[in-house]
């Protein structure tokens, strides 16, 4: 059938999600391009957790990322759990070049995956993949290849991107909401769900046949 | 600090605001102004018929109503046509006699046009006689959208339409061709809605959905297709409320753009439910617009124009729709019917009557005065007035009353009753929106089987189809609005400072700091210290960071001053000691609904001689804090002092600055009293520097005191008792003299020479301020010496950090057994440390 469904009916699936990685990899600045579009040459870094919101479509259904961009400095490592609990989807960030933020990424998705909720989407992002545009691949420190390797063998998402240039930014939210398992969450969301009552069955009062 | 009570604070899930303003809503609102960018519309021709059937299943093929036509392949005989002998004898209108059997041949032969689509017969003797069946035209139709590939009759086909209904008998003449051989018929529209009333009047079925009557029906409307088109439609759906039976046909054309099929049905006869009167509908999407035709039959009689408005009510209100397949339907809200979007087709025998006599009627008829006589419809009147089937349309009505006519005559009544003829019969639309053109809104004269007359309307309807790219690309710029919006409603703040930097940090010597929150934000913000411990319980003694307020709200562009208070407990030391230098903790500021800011809080901890253990002190051989080279002696080797270097420099000042301070004053009431808090820090301060005392600023009673003071926290809170818990009960039990001194004796090393130390004091003082002096110090010592925890509830009482102010909880309950059992166990230990004493003085 052609009919497409509207979604007006949708109320979005709510989805908590987690930023992890190195200080300085990029997490807010990927946060920001997606959410506002914008990129910031000279970011702050973040310190505490920023919580943001955003919409994404998939199929029929409207996921509502609630996105907690956590603090990357090793000092509030320790922190960390009180935002990756709960988190239905984790976006783990490294930077193409530093090999030593691609190490941290995959420490993060070990604790994730040891402590995080049980079935976690993650994603792996190797951000700031401009600089090898602009510089070329001596800039390099992770190779795709290698990344891509890692991440089918643990189970991840992968991408390179860029929150300056905007690369991958969008597909990577997407792909997330697509592996989101909404089926679960809506079963648990809705389980006392009334059923719709189809029959109207009050008569109303007799009155006289004017046939 | 406990991180992992931190760790369970929970974060909120979910955002108020965006609760507040649910994004169906803005959906739905944001979509309705976008409509235009991802919608096109395709034109869909709709054919209804209604037909008051009048008890039964028709005998006459249904093609005529149908197609406008008659098929070719049946025989004159199968056609029973209208008694020619019949007259409308009261009016004096002319007869349908010339409703002849040839007249089917004659038109069918040749003088359709080439689109036959709606393949009307242009030339029907009957209805040119008397004007009784004719077709409309229109105006609006020069401009109606003809780019359908069928079914659509171009304007100049109605122009010749219209043209025809005026032209006179002379067709009659055409009607002598020679018959050519027939064409098949042309399919009359994309969709087929019947609506038959009074199917069945026979009481038994006022509920009941009757299969055979269905089954006859279907059987007749594909008899009235014929074998030609009748492969090309597919039954949507078909539905039965008593009399009332409404079906619905796709041509295969639009059949795989139909979806969600539904249909519904509310009786409102007898008694207000059962089905000789109401409506059976059937609700479909064609393309992405929702297209609803309810078939209904109203309250009857001439003066009923009343109820028949409440009948149309009463059925918007209770008509709701069951999912063919029997699952659920989505938009099930009331009222169902007017959704807005949703294209509605009403029509049936609504049995709304003209306001005027039989013979004014008739005579209006003879006169042809159709518009005249509408001026007294009462359907019109509801419409105008609002009291029914506000905002709906009809084509102009051309044709004559279809009611109520003698059955098998197109005579209008000439019964007893004289029934006024009226406009029973009737099909309306309503949609805010798309255009519906009517193409066609005839009637058909040449059926007798019943008092009314079928009625069959043409329309071409506007339905629209979404474009999915284009659909999906407003959606997403819809919620980016509404993100855009429910991010700017998250709450913010800035707080004046995320690193705390409190220099050098010492025991019981208080910090304060201030950071400022202040709201950046939209909204107001409530905010709290995530990290806040709860209640005071015994395992917070080693807290040594409080904030104050701990929680608070900010309009927008308020500010809060927030105080950090650092104190140091000698509990709190304890770890601080072990730790090292480092002393830093991370506040979590949380904004509920929103971020959490980190406030590091960052000191270098000065150590202390304070909630050490003896043995530490003894190792350590000089101050705590000088002790930088690495020198832990290795257990085996003899401790560098058998008494802490600390005691003894306390104990030598007692003994040169302090003996005339009454034991009472010295000692008592644990030294808490206000106003030594300096001297107090100089007192440790030089104990942990290693420097000497200093006598000057510690001359006089004050002085005394704080050094007394420092002496007892030192007994208070060192890590292991001088007397070991073990050890205590033996010491308790023995009496004064040699059990004692063989307790004594027990003792490890350095523990059994500090007691020697203290007991020396002790005599020191008692010697020099008399025997009364023993009780004092028996009473202050005793629990010091042979330290028994609290009772499980209870906060520290006289203890240390009721000195910083701290943690100054109160039994919660009277005197408990676990009370009185602990005051007991002071009780003994301070008679134990008399007997020490005196055991001393004796030997
Ligand atoms: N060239 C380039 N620079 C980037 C990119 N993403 C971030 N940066 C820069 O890298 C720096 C750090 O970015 P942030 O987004 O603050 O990094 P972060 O991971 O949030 O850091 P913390 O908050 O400390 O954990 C900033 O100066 C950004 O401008 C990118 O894709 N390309
Ligand atoms: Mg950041």
């Amino acid at each position: 059938m052609s009919a497409p469904q509207p979604p007006a009916a949708g109320t979005p699936v709510q989805v908590k999600l987690v930023l992890l990685g190195q200080a300085a990899v990029g997490k807010s600045s990927l946060v920001l391009r997606f959410v506002r579009n914008e990129f910031q040459e000279n970011r702050e870094p973040t310190i505490g957790a920023a919580f943001l919101t955003q919409k994404c479509k998939v199929d029929d259904k409207i996921v509502k990322f609630e996105i907690w961009d956590t603090a990357g400095q090793e000092r509030f490592h320790s922190l960390a759990p009180m935002y990756y609990r709960n988190a239905l989807a984790a976006i783990v960030v490294y930077d193409v070049t530093s090999a030593q933020s691609f190490d941290k990424a995959k420490s993060w998705v070990k604790e994730l995956q040891l402590q995080g909720s049980p079935n976690v989407v993650i994603a792996l992002a190797g951000n700031k993949i401009d600089i090898i545009k602009s510089e070329g691949e001596g800039a390099r420190e992770v190779p795709a290849d290698e990344a891509q390797a890692y991440a089918n063998e643990a189970g991840l998402l992968f991408f390179e991107t860029s929150a300056k240039d905007g690369t991958g930014v969008e597909a990577i939210f997407n792909d997330i909401a697509k592996k989101i398992p909404f089926e679960q969450i809506l079963a648990k969301a809705n389980a006392p769900r009334q059923g719709v009552n189809l029959h109207e069955a009050q008569p109303t009062p007799p009155q006289n046949c004017a046939c | 600090m406990d991180r992992s009570r931190v760790a369970s604070v929970e974060l909120q899930d979910s955002n108020p605001v965006a609760a507040a303003t649910d994004t169906s809503t803005w959906l739905h609102h944001g979509l309705k102004k976008r409509r235009a960018t991802f919608t096109t519309r395709k034109p869909v021709s709709v054919w209804i018929g209604t037909w008051n059937v009048g008890g039964a299943i028709p005998s006459a093929p249904l093609d005529h109503w149908v197609l406008g036509r008659s098929l070719a392949h049946r025989s004159k005989s199968k056609r029973p046509p209208l008694s020619v002998s019949t007259s409308l004898s009261a009016s004096g209108a002319s007869p349908g006699s010339d409703d002849s059997p040839d007249t089917t041949n004659l038109h069918d032969a040749g003088l359709t046009s080439p689109l036959v689509a709606n393949g009307p017969p242009r030339l029907e003797l009957a209805h040119l006689l008397d004007g009784s069946e004719s077709v409309t035209s229109f105006e609006s139709l020069l401009s109606s959208a003809s780019s359908l590939d069928f079914s659509v009759a171009t304007s100049d086909d109605l122009r010749r339409d219209s043209l025809a209904s005026t032209v006179s008998t002379v067709s009659s003449v055409t009607a002598a061709k020679p018959p050519l051989p027939p064409r098949p018929p042309a399919p009359p529209a994309e969709i087929l809605a019947f609506g038959f009333q009074e199917v069945d009047v026979s009481t038994d079925v006022y509920f009941a959905h009757d299969p055979a009557t269905i089954l006859d029906l279907k059987a007749k409307i594909i008899d009235g297709l014929g074998p030609h088109l009748e492969k090309q439609y597919a039954l949507v759906s078909i539905k039965q409320l008593a009399g009332m039976i409404v079906a619905v046909l796709a041509h295969e054309s639009v059949v795989p753009y139909i979806t969600e099929v539904e249909s519904g049905y509310v009786g409102c006869g007898i008694m207000g439910v059962l089905g000789n009167k109401g409506a059976v509908a059937i609700r479909f999407k064609v393309f992405d617009t929702r297209i609803c035709l309810v078939n209904s039959h109203l309250a009857a009689d001439q003066n009923q124009a009343e109820r028949r408005d409440s009948d149309f009510h009463e059925i918007c209100r209770r008509l709701v729709f069951k999912r063919e397949d029997g699952s659920s339907c989505q938009t099930n809200d009331l009222p169902l019917l007017f959704l807005s979007r949703t294209m509605v087709f009403w029509f049936g025998d609504l049995n709304y009557r003209l306001e005027s006599t039989y013979n004014d009627v008739l005579a209006g008829i003879k006169a042809s005065r159709v518009p005249h006589l509408l001026q007294r419809d009462q359907l019109g009147h509801s419409i105008r007035t609002g009291r029914a089937f506000a905002g709906f349309q009809e084509a102009p009505i051309t044709f004559h009353p279809t009611y109520k006519f003698d059955p098998g005559t197109n005579r209008y009544d000439t019964s007893e009753k004289q029934r006024t003829p009226a406009w029973c019969d009737r099909i309306l639309w309503r949609h805010p929106t798309l255009n519906v053109t009517p193409v066609k809104y005839r009637s058909h004269m040449r059926y007798g089987d019943s008092d009314h007359k079928p009625v069959s309307a043409i329309l071409t309807v506007e339905t629209e189809v979404i474009d999915q790219d284009k659909y999906a690309l407003a959606v997403k710029e819809v919620l980016r609005e509404h993100d855009k919006w429910e991010n700017e409603f998250i709450p913010e703040a800035s707080v004046s400072e995320q690193l705390i930097d409190l220099g050098e940090v010492k025991v019981l010597k208080p910090v304060v700091r201030t950071v400022e929150l202040r709201n950046t934000g939209k909204i107001p913000v409530s905010w709290f210290f995530a990290s806040a411990r709860p209640t005071p319980t015994e395992d917070d003694a080693d807290q040594w960071m409080w904030t104050e307020p701990s929680k608070g709200y900010l309009e927008p562009g308020e500010r809060q001053s927030i105080t950090i208070r650092i104190l140091v407990s000698p509990v709190a030391a304890r770890n601080l000691n072990h730790a090292g230098s480092a002393l830093n903790d991370i506040l979590i500021l949380r904004l509920e609904h929103g971020r959490d800011f980190f406030i590091s809080v960052e000191g270098r901890w000065l150590k202390t001689c304070l909630a050490q253990s003896l043995q530490s002190l003894c190792d350590t051989g000089g101050a705590v804090r000088v002790d930088a080279e690495p020198q832990n002696g290795t257990s085996s080797e003899e401790p560098r002092h058998s008494v802490p270097q600390e005691l003894q420099v306390l104990s030598k000042f007692i003994l040169a600055h302090a003996m005339d301070v009454p034991a009472r004053e010295l000692w008592g009431n644990n030294g808490e009293e206000a106003g030594d808090e300096a001297m107090l820090e100089t007192v440790l301060d030089s104990l942990d520097t290693g420097a000497p005392l200093d006598e000057a600023r510690l001359a006089g009673t004050a002085g005394a005191r704080s050094v007394a003071r420092v002496m007892l926290l030192m007994f208070e809170y060192l890590e292991v008792p001088v007397i070991p818990d073990q050890d205590q009960e033996m010491f308790v039990a023995s009496a004064e003299g040699s059990p004692m001194l063989e307790a004594v004796a027990h003792l490890p090393v350095v523990h059994r020479a500090t007691l020697l130390h203290l007991l020396e004091l002790c005599e020191s003082l008692i010697d020099k301020q008399g025997p009364d002096t023993l009780a004092v110090l028996a009473e202050v010592f005793g629990p010091l010496v042979m330290r028994v925890p609290l009772p499980s509830g209870l906060a520290t009482s006289g203890s240390i950090s009721s000195v910083a102010g701290l943690n100054t909880a109160t039994p919660m309950t009277s005197p408990s057994k676990e009370m009185k059992r602990y005051r007991t166990k002071i009780q003994a230990r301070q008679l134990a440390f008399a007997r020490l004493v005196q055991t001393l003085q004796n030997s």
